[in-house]
């Protein structure tokens, strides 16, 4: 039957299929006319005259005709809408007895599906989450975070001065507010008491404009005014929601009562919402910064540069119109306080979002489309699958086409096999995300500026709707290419065995090694960048941290401001509790810093070098200051490279002296390390510390950043509040000998409040988590993506196999050798297997160069990465070809040839 | 046609048509001629009005159509009651009878 032929039959059905409504409506109207007139005639009446009467008999033609076409249309529809859903249930049903009846399939489909789903919909779930779900604050999009940068020191910590921002404030007209916060998890905290058992709080320290700036209202009371975030203002705290229910039983009058903040009375004026925990991990009280003496923080000092600061962009004012007024403004700082403002002649305007939620961005991308990868191998692998049984299934097909079933209902069938695959699949996928999601959530754990919300949502079900969807038309698309390709009575005449058969065979066998390669191509780039991630990782743990984490616990708590107003009466404390720890029985040796390492940087420090040109103060370089006791390098693991340690001499009263550690030798004290000991840096205008000793750099911001110049100076002669001990134990696990160290601690005050208690391995592991899990996870996706690739082969080969077992046959019988036709075999599937390869290694060279801002110590197209993943595809591409290839080995040249 | 012609009531004609049918399959002439007949063409009932009934009834499932040849061999579409249109007929003649009978009784009254 010629195409042509086809076509018209085709068409002609299509005509028949809906008949005219209004050639139906007007033949029986005539009908009916013809037959009046012919009776009227019968009685004598002339034809012209009956006509006449007949047709007043009907009444009006056409609206009776108008009126029957619209009933006639409406019933049509009616049925079809019938039919149509018959249609689908009948469908649905038959897919479920396809499925049903090859229980094998089904369940490495959906097994598959539900890999590739569950992972992509559980990423999007946090991805989602951090970086889709807007903050709890009213228009968003305006809210940024300001600062002033320095850009020929490079200085650009995020932080300003309270003149500075006074002076913004004044000045500028591209921002509605302006407000500033003081805020460090883990360290920024009051002590509230006399209220049951005394606690740490987190504080955050706000200025005037920070609530107004996020438009957050209080759920109760009101906002501080500006007088009370005033210097020497009234006390006042705000409150969190958590806390005005866990320590105040929600008490609706919270409003007005006092509370004890750091020996000090505070009026609460109002309570936070819930959705209010900004910033960092949420406080549990705002007081006001400008409370604080100028000796804890001089905040008068231009030069002082420790405020963060929020701000509402004005109406129609851009981040970038802003960036440059602020810029041009500090230029005029600068001139005007070139003690404290000379360079900083920057700005930045950066959305609080970003801020808040950027660093999570690159790796949820990344495992975001690492998923959508595994997605597609899964999908593709399903549609090879769906494919081979076409081959079984063409008789079924064809006899539908027999029977009058239009290519539309049969590609519509497909449709729905594809679809109730897929969303078997996807249920199955919810469920894995359900257990996969919370464990992403920790990816991003502290950049939540919201409490977590649920991890199945609508969004995520409206997503994972959508996914289902793609992996249907991915599914279908080549197995219905291929029914309709196939010319269905003749593969129906011929079962498939004929030239056509044959042909159709051929094309279907195309289409799956297309597949096959688009797989492997896929599946090597999830392996790279899983390679690359995994490489990073163990380098990263392999960085030298400059301390030792095994068998050190870490007890972190605040001494609160007021507690010791004298300082020798602070120093006291600090060596007694000192002294305590280190008596307990198993402890080596413990000691203290204000700052872990891994956590962060203490203090920026502008500093001289005595004896050298002494730059004005804005102009110095900066150091990181850490405040350390005496013992405290011993305890951490810190080798001394020059000099000594701090001992207990070094208090108050003695001369004042300062480590160093070996990046700020290098830099700044040419020579030998051990002369740098005695010599002197200059602090401020007057300050003159001696340098004793020289130790080791140590990471203090993370594994992946390099350590900068720091030093220390002993806590007990310049006194900070914040402490954490670092106790070495003997052997066995730290944590072991944490309520000892508790108790003495609490021996020499019992009022003392611990923050927090882990051992330093902890801090190691927290400071590595999200690059672990980053690296876990595409390992995961590697894995998958190469397990499915490999059976893609698999299948390719084996079913190659089965179907030239006549031409396996007829070699054997002339003479191949088992050499030949294994190489034979083999040679196709690697082929196959090779170009999928070499096109993935030249996409992976492309694709993961987004992975830069993750890697660590190892560069996106590290060729020894790319060599051993062409190795270990190559050789699971071998085993994935010659497993299936040693059935060609059996082929008995008789029977293959006898059996067709 | 001296007599004044009774308006049909609403629904009326449905039941007419269905009864019609109860009797087997017929075209929409024969349906127009045989209530002509049986009424003494005391309802004035157009044509079109009872096509359009066909049209709704069939729309609503209780009769069904089919082209066949009428006794002069013209083309014409027959209509047959459906299982639905059976029942909908005895629900509609009950409701009739009540209805009539109730009117009736009113009337009567001196």
């Amino acid at each position: 039957m010629s195409f042509l032929d086809r076509r018209l039959r085709r068409l002609f059905r299509l005509e028949r299929q809906s008949p005219a409504i209004s050639d139906d409506v007007d033949a029986e109207i005539a009908g009916h006319l013809a037959m009046r007139c012919e009776e009227l005639v019968a009685q004598g009446m002339s034809p012209e005259a009956a006509h006449a009467e007949a047709r007043r008999q009907f009444g009006d033609v056409s609206e009776a005709r108008a009126a029957m076409l619209a009933l006639d249309r409406g019933q049509i529809a009616e049925t079809r809408r019938r039919e149509w859903w018959a249609g689908m249930v009948h469908d649905v049903r038959h897919a479920l007895r396809l499925l049903r009846s090859a229980p094998a399939f089904t369940l490495v489909a959906v097994t598959t599906l539900a890999l590739g789903i569950g992972a992509s919909a559980a990423i999007f779930s946090v991805v989602h989450q951090i970086l889709l779900r807007p903050l709890p604050f009213p228009n968003q999009q305006s809210l940024v975070r300001v600062w002033p940068v320095h850009p020929e020191n490079a200085a650009d910590g995020g932080a300003m001065s309270v003149p500075d921002l006074d002076d913004w404030r004044r000045t500028q007209r591209d921002f509605a507010r302006l407000g500033g916060y003081w805020y460090f998890a883990g360290h920024s905290g009051v002590d509230l008491t006399g209220l049951g058992p005394p606690e740490r709080l987190r504080a955050a320290q706000i200025t005037e404009g920070f609530f107004e700036t996020l438009g957050t209202a209080p759920e109760l009371g009101r906002l501080p005014t500006s007088d009370e975030l005033s210097e020497g203002g009234p006390r006042v705290a705000v409150i969190s929601d958590g806390l005005w229910r866990r320590r105040f039983g929600a008490d609706p009058a919270i409003a007005g009562r006092t509370v004890v903040l750091d020996q000090t009375p505070h009026i609460v004026v109002g309570v936070m919402p819930p959705a209010m925990r900004f910033p960092g991990d949420g406080p549990d009280v705002w007081i006001a910064a400008l409370y604080q003496a100028q000796t804890a923080t001089p905040w008068k000092l231009r030069a002082n540069r420790w405020l963060s600061v929020v701000g509402r962009l004005a109406p129609g004012v851009t981040a970038e119109r802003a960036r440059a007024d602020l810029a041009t403004f500090q230029r005029t700082l600068a001139v005007q306080y070139p003690d404290a403002d000379e360079g900083w002649t920057g700005a930045r305007v950066v959305s609080l979002r970003d801020t808040i939620v950027g660093g999570a961005r690159p790796p949820l991308l990344i495992l975001f489309a690492a998923a959508g990868c595994v997605l597609l191998v899964a999908s593709a692998n399903i549609a090879v699958l769906l494919l081979a049984r076409a081959g079984v299934r063409a008789r079924e097909f064809a006899v539908r086409a027999a029977l009058g079933a239009p290519r539309s209902r049969i590609v519509q069938q497909i449709l729905i096999e594809c679809f109730v695959l897929s969303i078997t699949g996807a249920a199955a996928g919810v469920l894995l995300a359900g257990i996969l999601g919370p464990v992403l959530t920790r990816l991003a754990a502290g950049e939540l500026a919201q409490p977590p919300g649920a991890i199945l949502d609508w969004t995520v079900a409206a997503f994972t709707l959508a996914v289902a969807a793609v992996s249907t038309l991915v599914l279908a698309a080549p197995l219905a290419a291929h029914v309709l390709s196939v010319d269905a009575t003749a593969s129906f005449t011929d079962s498939g065995t004929g030239t056509r058969g044959a042909t159709s065979g051929r094309a279907r066998v195309q289409s799956r090694q297309l597949l096959v390669v688009a797989e492997v191509a896929i599946a090597v780039v999830l392996v790279c960048s899983a390679s690359l991630m995994a490489k990073s990782f163990r380098r990263l743990l392999a960085a030298n941290t400059g301390f030792q984490p095994e068998h050190a616990l870490a007890i972190g708590f605040m001494i609160s401001d007021g507690r010791y107003p004298d300082p020798r009466q602070f120093s006291r404390y600090y060596q007694t509790v000192l002294d305590q720890v280190r008596d307990i029985p198993g402890v080596i040796a413990a000691g203290a810093t204000k700052m872990l390492p891994l956590r962060g940087n203490d203090e920026p420090w502008g500093f001289g070098i005595d004896g050298e040109l002494i730059l004005p103060l804005s102009q110095r370089p900066t150091v990181t200051m850490n405040h350390i006791s005496s013992g405290y390098f011993r305890a951490v693991g810190t080798p001394l490279l020059a000099g000594r340690e701090f001992t207990r001499g070094d208090t108050i009263g003695a001369p004042a002296v300062v480590i160093v550690n070996d990046v700020f030798a290098h830099r700044y004290l040419p020579g030998p390390v051990a002369s740098a000991a005695n010599r002197s840096l200059v602090f401020g205008d007057t300050v003159r510390l001696r340098i004793v000793g020289v130790v080791q750099s140590v990471h203090q911001t993370g594994l992946e950043a390099p350590p900068g110049p720091a030093a220390y100076i002993p806590a007990t002669q310049n006194e900070r509040g914040s402490v954490t001990l670092v106790v070495r134990v003997r052997a066995g696990d730290p944590l072991a000998l944490a309520g000892a160290v508790q108790r003495a601690i609490w021996s020499a005050d019992k009022d003392q409040t611990i923050t927090s208690i882990t051992t330093l391995d902890d801090v190691v592991r927290q400071s590595v988590a999200r690059p672990r899990l980053l690296s876990l996870l595409l390992a995961g996706f590697g894995a998958l993506g190469l397990l499915l690739g490999a059976l893609g082969i698999y299948g390719v080969v084996a079913y190659s196999v089965d179907a030239r077992r006549q031409e396996i046959g007829v070699r054997v019988a002339l003479g191949a050798s088992r050499r030949d036709v294994l190489a034979l075999v083999v040679g196709r599937g690697m082929l196959l297997a090779m170009s999928g390869v070499l096109i993935g290694l030249v996409i992976s060279l492309i694709a993961t160069r987004v992975m830069r801002a993750v890697l660590f110590g190892i560069g996106p197209s590290d060729p020894a990465t790319y060599i051993e993943v062409l190795a270990v595809l190559s050789l699971v591409a071998a085993l994935a070809a010659y497993l299936p290839a040693r059935r060609a080995l059996a082929v008995d040249p008789v029977t293959a040839l006898s059996g067709s | 046609m001296n007599t004044p012609n009774l308006d049909l009531l609403q629904g009326t004609l449905d039941l007419l048509i269905l009864k019609t049918l109860s009797w087997g399959p017929r075209h929409g002439y024969a349906i127009a001629r045989w209530i002509a007949e049986r009424t003494r063409d005391e309802l004035l009932i157009e044509d079109g009005a009872l096509y359009t009934g066909l049209h709704r009834l069939q729309k609503q499932g209780w009769v069904s159509s089919e082209w066949g040849r009428s006794e002069n061999n013209r083309a014409a579409k027959y209509y047959q009651l459906t299982p639905a249109g059976q029942k909908q007929l005895q629900v509609r003649v009950s409701v009739w009878e009540r209805y009539s009978a109730a009117v009736t009784r009113v009337v009567r009254t001196a």
